[in-house]
């Protein structure tokens, strides 16, 4: 009887450590099970993300190109009948001459319209010139009577791959649309500087500023800053809201250069 | 009075191993312990009243009283610990009311075999059943769940491994407690079975010792 206790004792606590031990493995593997899962989802949004961004910028191409090409084409055409019709209108109806050059005026108007938002849809400055330059053209554009913006840069800016240029772009572009729009702000300073393995923009402002949380609950409100989160989040780059209502933002973006640098001088602002 | 004190510990040199296994996990729970975790105080107190249960049982021992309803007395007090222990950790309502009718009819049941002069089988048994039975829930709950990052960062996990290799280790010799505890055992046999519940505590509170130790990193271990 007392061997019969032993043994079975014995037997027990085997199993007992064989339970214990299958748990702590199945658990640890389930765990890794989920980790690779999750990554995988992950990697699967981001690709997903990727490729709407990059559809996006498709459409805006196609959308830019078709106002350049075809309506643009048709407005000159269309100015040059008016001209024709001017020319015509001037001899036989000297009365409908200022109707002619309103027209003229409404056309050219237009063609201006047309091409501004063609080229704002395609930031041709950026493929052609890279990201300064086509900051700098954006805050020229972007500064008016009211408002100041204000390019700072490094010297020594490395090439950034061109998703990231664009990303960059997209960012600032939109930052600064915020700025001056929801922000009533009158100076915004553009701060580009590159970082050991990366590049930081920071956009800062004296507008009147805004609650984070507030803007990021609002579904129709925070598209904007979302979107920033959304593009940053495919180049596995980072924002900081550095936010409060009554008083200036300032937004940092960080983003990680993937590509061998290779420096291009650049005039600092 | 004390030099029997001390004869009986030189006599029986794995019950001073044994009371003074029941420190380490009181001290690792004071100092190292995450004193945040509800569950983590539960086995702290049950552990400094085990201490206090040592100390009388071997008082009594040294005045030569009988000491045996104390263990008998002290599975009220492991069902309590326990039952709060794991009652507090877990989240589902369901598992939560299993715990505690467990606990209350494990002890309406006990006070049915109580025993003064003899280890209750029925006491000591049911109250190892008890205790394998929350632990191996726990466990099932913790695979069904699946809300542990690094099960090895757990504290509950190493309890629960504690309790189970205590139970699985303990229970067939209670169960037989009548024919291998019993003041009519052969002495050799008593104390052969009664050293291997020592060593089987001794365990247990190793690993009481090392979830009281991990338990530092249970906030940032779930998933």
């Amino acid at each position: 009887m007392k061997l019969y206790i032993a043994v079975g004792t014995a037997v027990l606590l085997v199993m007992a450590i064989f339970i214990i031990v299958f748990v702590a493995y199945y658990q640890q593997k389930q765990i890794r099970q989920q980790l690779i899962l999750k990554e995988w989802q992950e990697k699967y949004r981001k690709g997903l993300l990727a490729a709407t961004l990059q559809a996006q910028e498709h459409e805006r191409r196609r959308i830019a190109q078709d106002l350049h090409d075809e309506i643009g084409t048709m407005l000159s055409v269309t100015k040059l009948s008016l001209n024709q019709l001017g020319r015509t209108v001037e001899h036989n109806d000297p009365g409908s001459t200022v109707l002619v050059q309103k027209t003229r005026s409404l056309l050219d108007e237009t063609i201006a319209n047309v091409r501004r938002i063609s080229r704002d849809l395609v930031p041709t400055t950026l493929e052609r010139f890279g990201l300064v330059s086509a900051l700098e053209e954006l805050a020229e554009k972007a500064s008016n009577g009211e408002v100041h913006v204000e390019l700072s840069c490094s010297d020594k800016m490395p090439t950034l791959l061109p998703q990231l240029d664009l990303t960059l772009f997209r960012i600032a572009q939109e930052l600064i649309n915020n700025a001056i729009k929801h922000a009533n702000a009158e100076n915004i300073i553009i701060d580009l500087h590159c970082q050991p393995n990366g590049v930081l923009l920071s956009v800062i402002d004296d507008g009147r500023g805004f609650d984070l949380d507030e803007i990021l609950k609002d579904k129709k409100r925070g598209l904007g800053l979302r979107n920033i989160e959304s593009r940053l989040n495919v180049i596995d780059g980072h924002v900081t809201f550095d936010v409060e209502e009554g008083r200036g933002s300032r937004i940092h973006i960080q983003v990680k250069n993937l590509k061998p640098e290779v420096e291009v001088e650049v005039e600092a602002v | 009075m004390l030099e029997r004190f001390f004869h009986l510990y030189l006599e029986h040199p794995l019950e001073l191993t044994h009371d003074l296994a029941t420190v380490i996990p009181i001290v690792v729970g004071l100092f190292y312990a995450n004193p945040k975790r509800k569950e983590i105080r539960f086995l702290l107190i049950y552990f400094v009243f085990l201490f206090f249960r040592n100390l009388i049982s071997n008082i009594y021992a040294t005045y030569r009283i009988n000491n045996i309803f104390l263990y008998n007395f002290f599975n009220f007090i492991e069902i309590i610990g326990f039952g709060l222990t794991y009652y507090f950790n877990i989240n589902k309502s369901n598992f939560k009311f299993y715990i505690l009718i467990g606990s209350i009819l494990v002890i309406i049941i006990n006070v049915f075999f109580w025993e003064t002069n003899e280890f209750s089988a029925g006491i000591l048994t049911l109250t190892r059943i008890f205790g394998l039975s929350i632990a191996l829930f726990y466990f099932v709950e913790l695979l069904a769940e699946m809300k542990v990052k690094n099960i090895l960062k757990h504290s509950l996990f190493w309890v629960s491994s504690g309790i189970i290799i205590h139970s699985t280790g303990t229970i067939l010799i209670f169960l037989f407690s009548k024919i291998i505890l019993s003041t009519r055992a052969a002495p050799d046999i008593f104390f052969a079975y009664w050293n291997f519940i020592l060593i089987m505590y001794i365990v247990f509170c190793l690993f009481v010792s090392v979830g009281f130790w991990v338990s530092k990193y249970d906030e940032d271990n779930y998933a």
